[in-house]
């Protein structure tokens, strides 16, 4: 159900940082509203959706809400590029909501075409579960948080699960932990046993941080990188690594500076294609509105903007999520802009030039297109454009929507695993991909078959390199932006 | 307590006996009345999945609505005996469009005039729900339209019932809606009268806040003995630490009929919480003056939901809290409220749990003590019903009768009576007027 849409040609409003600003041409950004939520009787649809969206195998989108279904505790939604809404599961459905409720992080796909994801709420305990949900909907609940005595694996999910080419399973927990300490983090084998690989904030004293919430990268190589919200050297989060035995390094420790100018509160980090890490923080930068960061992976970290640099806050405050796209430069929501928790979304190039995308709630409300992105954001689809939710506002219901905002990116296609050796059997998720000729890793050619329009699943040729990921289509050839890394 | 259950003559006629206490507990038997979905004619046309109690009439039949099924799929309104002789008086969506309501998720309201007031979820004029009336013999008036102000001001999708003032006025809830401007609306409180005109006593959520006053009702408000309002929602509130305020765990509120509210009490979401959290069902005010209602999740034994009971002026004391024993026998997860019964004792159903994991219906004393009388899925395939959403009515031959959400022979929901020795009651309506008024007085023949 498209409803509104925003075309922006000339700048209407859209806004140049001026940091070293260059005067770059601005393509046309469409925004449009897919979807608001409570569309159905009584928000069986879904109500505040929390977690941001991302593309199964079949090139839908799929995501979740913590305030509506069919027990109003939350659930998990198929949704259409065009906005058609589907409900795959409903949370608390089973006694004692022992399948979960409340689904916070995103999901993700694994290995074996299924999604897998983390309830921030529910399970038998009420600390939290990870599932797993077939494209058909049925859920199995695969680890309940808290099931021992003082809660050693974590309490609360909170931040995304991430997978690897094993089928292993990596996240967070915001607290818990053995001895009343700070959040965990975890590894989930195949096999559904969890292995905790750091416990934050053991015996109260935190200086390897505490409050995992930003979720984890999968570095190639094997080590895990990840941010704290509090606890660390300042009590102002961190960033930190972690190898697959369990040993943690603190990489950066926020609010060294005076005034907290170098960012405080980290959020949301991605491994960048120039091997940097970037990152946002909510908190601190030169008007403690939140900041951008880069660090190099030794941790040597630069302050590349700060939020609120702009009159009104225009540019926004608060940044929250953080991916990088096909263009490479970086894309995020702030929770608060120039208003009451309104946001905007923000493109960011690694050297630090702002342009705002979108302001939510600019015309000071009603807020149609919705408002209060807290820990949603965005996703760029195979297709090249972004879609994302926002837990408040639309249409009349107040129960948030699903947007697209299309800037004119070619599609390209990505990886599931981002990693393998050679011999073994990858997922390749793009669109229109029916009638593709070739697929290469690297330059050198794979054996492949075309599931659908939306998946091939390719093997990793012998010989081949880390690289790009390349499928010749009736279209054109697309390719993935991000290295597909190659394990000897 | 251990049940022990006994076959008699009547297929689904069952004694149970405590062991604990076995002179002192009178026998128990569940008849299920009807099972949806059984008349001929396909897609359920006596209607499926109940979410609704009953009430009685002055015919001294019930009466309660379906979810959905009907002729046109968007729920009924149906009438019952006490033999379980079922009669659909309206089916909704009967109007293009479901103008005249679809969905209705509670129950009917028994007004003086001897109609019946309720709400559907959805449909309407706006298809945000409606409050409609309904004579005994399924005469069906849209009193009212949800969404009819702009931008849902006046609300919507209302979960709940009505509930009849003194004052002869209906007073309910909306799950969304309550603003006109850009702020967060989160449902609100309403006063109907009769002939339609809707009055919003309060929005929830104002600003674009974190919802400290509450959000999203899901049940009804009561009028208790000092002509205040109470009742529940199911997030919102100052507790709970949830990102955003996005969840949080509930509130209990007092709402004067003037529109001013406070909030007695935020649900927490701490470990081994003992009052529960989120409530979806409304209050009632006991014989002590204190005001007892459930959550449906949390508790002290996990996540299975509490009894609470909380003074008018806000001071909460846990009652119960469900799961006591591991399985769940006494019950999990309530989603209807209690009502006191003649015996002094209060009356409730649960959704999960039980022996059978197919909820149960229970008794709980004042003193706290709680004593399983039923555990549906008793009969193979759920026969006897499965998972009450509602709570139970006591009728005026003394009996309590309730409804099923799922079970009975088709799986569609069942109305059920269960015979537990009671006194015959009457009722009067309204339960409580100013001096002079006039009432009507419910018995049995």
């Amino acid at each position: 159900m498209l409803r509104d849409v925003w075309i922006q040609g000339k700048r209407a409003w859209a806004l140049l940082a001026l940091c070293g600003a260059t005067a770059t041409a601005l393509p046309a950004q469409t925004f449009t509203v897919l979807y608001d939520f409570c569309s159905q009787v009584g928000c069986l649809d879904g109500r505040h959706p929390y977690p941001a969206l991302i593309q199964g195998p079949d090139g839908n989108l799929y995501g979740g809400d913590c305030a509506g279904g069919l027990y109003r505790n939350g659930n998990i939604y198929k949704m259409t590029l065009n906005g058609q809404i589907t409900t795959m599961y409903d949370f608390c459905s089973q006694t004692g909501c022992a399948d979960g409720a409340y689904p916070y992080g995103s999901l993700v796909v694994g290995i074996d075409g299924n999604l897998y994801g983390a309830t921030w709420w529910g399970g038998t305990t009420g600390y939290g579960t990870l599932f797993k949900l077939t494209l058909g909907g049925q859920l199995t609940t695969l680890h309940t948080f808290c099931l021992q005595t003082g809660c050693p694996d974590g309490e609360y999910p909170w931040g995304y699960l991430i997978t690897d080419n094993q089928g292993n399973f990596y996240g967070t927990a915001s607290a818990g932990g053995a001895e009343g300490s700070e959040g965990t983090v975890f590894r989930l084998a195949p096999s559904g046993a969890l292995t905790v690989l750091h416990t934050f904030c053991a015996h109260g004293k935190c200086p390897d941080g505490r409050v995992p919430n930003g979720g984890l990268i999968l570095a190639p190589g094997g080590i895990l990188y990840g941010t704290t919200q509090s606890g660390g050297a300042y009590g102002k989060g961190t960033v930190f690594s972690l190898t697959a035995q369990g040993g943690l390094t603190t990489l950066y420790n926020f609010c060294s500076q005076s005034g907290c100018a170098d960012g405080a509160v980290p959020n949301f980090m991605v491994l960048s294609t120039d091997g940097n890490f970037y990152g946002t923080t909510e908190e601190g930068g030169a008007m403690n509105s939140g900041a951008f960061f880069k660090m190099s992976p030794a941790g040597q970290l630069v302050t590349v903007y700060s939020f609120c640099s702009q009159p009104g806050c225009a540019d926004g405050a608060d940044p929250w999520d953080l991916i990088q796209a096909t263009d490479g430069n970086f894309y995020g929501i702030t929770v608060e802009a120039d208003g009451p928790d309104t946001g905007v979304i923000f493109e960011i190039t690694p050297s630090g030039s702002l342009t705002v995308l979108h302001t939510f709630c600019s015309s000071g409300g009603p807020c149609t297109d919705g408002w209060l992105p807290t820990n949603t954001g965005l996703f760029q689809h195979t297709n090249g454009n972004f879609y994302g939710t926002v837990s408040k506002g639309g249409n009349l219901t107040n129960a948030g929507t699903a947007f697209s905002l299309s800037t004119g990116l070619a599609p390209f296609v990505t990886t599931v695993p981002g990693s393998g050796s050679a011999g073994a059997a990858v997922q390749i998720l793009g669109t229109n991909l029916i009638g593709a000729t070739s697929v290469s890793f690297n330059g050198k050619a794979a054996a492949f078959s075309v599931v659908s329009g939306s998946e091939i699943s390719a093997t990793v040729p012998a010989g081949t390199t880390t690289g790009s990921v390349q499928v010749v289509t009736p279209g054109g050839t697309l390719s993935s932006n991000v290295s597909f890394t190659v394990m000897r | 307590m251990q049940a022990i259950w006994l076959r008699a003559r009547m297929v689904y006629a069952i004694f149970a006996l405590g062991l604990a206490a076995a002179s002192a507990l009178p026998a128990q038997v569940l008849t299920t009345l009807y099972s949806f979905c059984t008349a001929s004619g396909g897609n359920c046309p006596d209607g499926e999945n109940v979410y609704a109690g009953l009430v009685q009439g002055l015919d001294g039949n019930l009466y309660g609505t379906t979810y959905k099924g009907g002729t046109y799929g968007g729920g009924t309104v149906f009438k019952i005996s006490s033999s379980g002789s079922l009669t659909t008086l309206y089916d909704f969506c009967a109007v293009s469009g479901c103008a005249d309501g679809q969905f209705p998720f509670a129950g009917l309201t028994l007004g003086t005039t001897g109609n019946f007031f309720g709400t559907t979820q959805g449909g309407g004029a706006n298809g945000y729900g409606t409050v409609f009336s309904i004579t005994p013999a399924g005469g069906l008036t849209t009193v009212y339209n949800f969404c009819s102000q702009s931008r849902c001001a006046d609300g919507g999708y209302p979960y709940a019932g009505l509930f009849q003032s003194t004052n002869g006025a209906f007073y309910g809830t909306t799950f969304i809606g309550g603003h006109a401007n850009g702020e967060s609306p989160e449902g609100t409180v309403f006063k109907i009268t009769s002939s339609g005109v809707l009055t919003t006593l309060y929005q929830f959520c104002h600003g674009f806040g974190t919802c400290t006053d509450g959000s999203a009702p899901l049940a009804g408000v009561v009028q208790a003995s000092d002509g205040n309002f109470y009742g529940t929602t199911f997030t919102g509130g100052t507790k709970g630490g949830w990102p955003a305020g996005l969840g949080d765990n509930g509130t209990v509120f007092k709402l004067t009929p003037g529109g001013t509210l406070t909030t007695l009490y935020s649900f927490d979401n701490s470990s081994s919480y003992p009052y529960g959290s989120w409530p979806r069902a409304a209050l009632v005010q006991g014989s002590d003056g204190n005001l007892y209602g459930t959550t449906n999740q949390r508790g002290a034994n996990g996540n299975y939901g509490a009894i609470f009971k909380i003074t008018t002026s806000g001071s909460i004391t846990a009652f119960y809290s469900f799961c006591a024993v591991s399985g769940c026998p006494d019950g999990a997860n309530p989603e209807g409220p209690v009502i006191q019964a003649t015996d002094g004792n209060y009356y409730g159903t649960t959704h999960f749990g039980g022996a059978n994991q197919g909820g149960t219906i229970f008794r709980i004393t004042p003193g706290g003590t709680l004593t399983t009388l039923y555990s549906f899925c008793a009969q193979a395939g759920c026969a006897d019903g499965q998972s009450p959403y509602a709570g139970l009515f006591q009728a005026t031959d003394g009996n309590l009768y309730g409804t099923t959400y799922q079970g009975g022979t088709a799986g569609m929901g069942t109305v059920f009576k269960l015979s537990v020795g009671l006194a015959p009651p009457v009722k009067m309506r309204p339960a409580s007027a100013a001096a002079g008024a006039a009432v009507k007085i419910l018995g049995r023949p």
